[in-house]
């Protein structure tokens, strides 16, 4: 890897230099790539999205925005509109769960509590189960936050979604989750 | 409110302990992709340079 400055691998991918490009890739692709395997479990397909996102990102790389986001987050963003959209093709036929199933997003914080006050790893175990259940999108968030660890203003430039809507969001998912392990305990 | 980020934490970690690593050969397919696009680029510019110079031809030489 060269120590080119961000905005000089900018610059050298803006002039269609080809080392820029490869330097870019040697820089972000173990992170793009980890975020859309998470969603896509194929290795081909997810190799393939990640290898379009950094197409995507060379052909556009004039509408990207230094003071609005990092390189690495702008990436992200493309990543995540190519998976979202190549899940929808892949998985049309899925129906949100929330159409077909019970979920209780209007539990109080106190019966949220009870319903974790026991059987921790039980819980988990049904959390990871319910996760794939979810909307490809709110998994989408849910990962972005509590495992990539992204900021919420990150996450709302990457998605699209406006910040504050993005918390209430979450908020829903996670009580969706939980609403969840209490109907069915 | 701890709990439960923690168990979302640990439910997420789990689930996602087997996610793939980037495939040794990424980069050489990558490089591939750029050579193959860079040389479509310059096909469809080999065939799309002249074109201007017929549409103008095509106008019978029209000026305006």
């Amino acid at each position: 890897m060269s120590d080119l400055t961000e905005t000089a691998l900018i610059e050298a991918v803006r002039k269609g230099r080809r080392e820029g490009q490869t330097e870019m890739v040697g820089r972000y692709a173990e992170r793009v790539f980890a975020m859309i395997a998470r969603q896509v479990p194929d290795v081909m397909d997810a190799q393939e999205l990640a290898q379009d996102t950094f197409m995507r990102a060379f052909s556009h790389i004039d509408s990207y925005d230094a003071r609005k986001a990092s390189l690495s987050t702008w990436l992200c963003r493309i990543a995540y509109r190519l998976t979202l959209d190549f899940l929808k093709r892949r998985r049309p036929h899925i129906v949100s769960i929330e159409d077909t199933e019970v979920w209780q997003t209007d539990i109080s914080d106190q019966e949220l509590e009870a319903a974790l006050s026991t059987g921790r790893e039980e819980r988990i175990q049904q959390l990871e189960q319910q996760i794939d259940m979810l909307p490809d999108d709110e998994r989408m968030i849910l990962t972005l936050y509590y495992f990539e660890d992204h900021p919420l203003t990150e996450i709302a430039y990457i998605t699209g979604i406006d910040a504050k809507a993005l918390a209430n969001r979450l908020c829903r998912t996670r009580k969706k989750l939980y609403g969840k392990l209490k109907v069915e305990s | 409110m701890q709990n439960k980020d923690t168990d979302l934490r640990e439910a997420l970690k789990r689930k996602y302990a087997n996610t793939p690593l980037l495939p040794a050969d990424f980069m050489a397919n990558m490089e591939k992709r750029l050579e193959n696009h860079g040389d479509r680029s310059r096909d469809s510019k080999k065939n799309h340079g002249p074109v201007p110079m017929i549409l103008h031809d095509s106008l019978g030489g029209c000026s305006c």
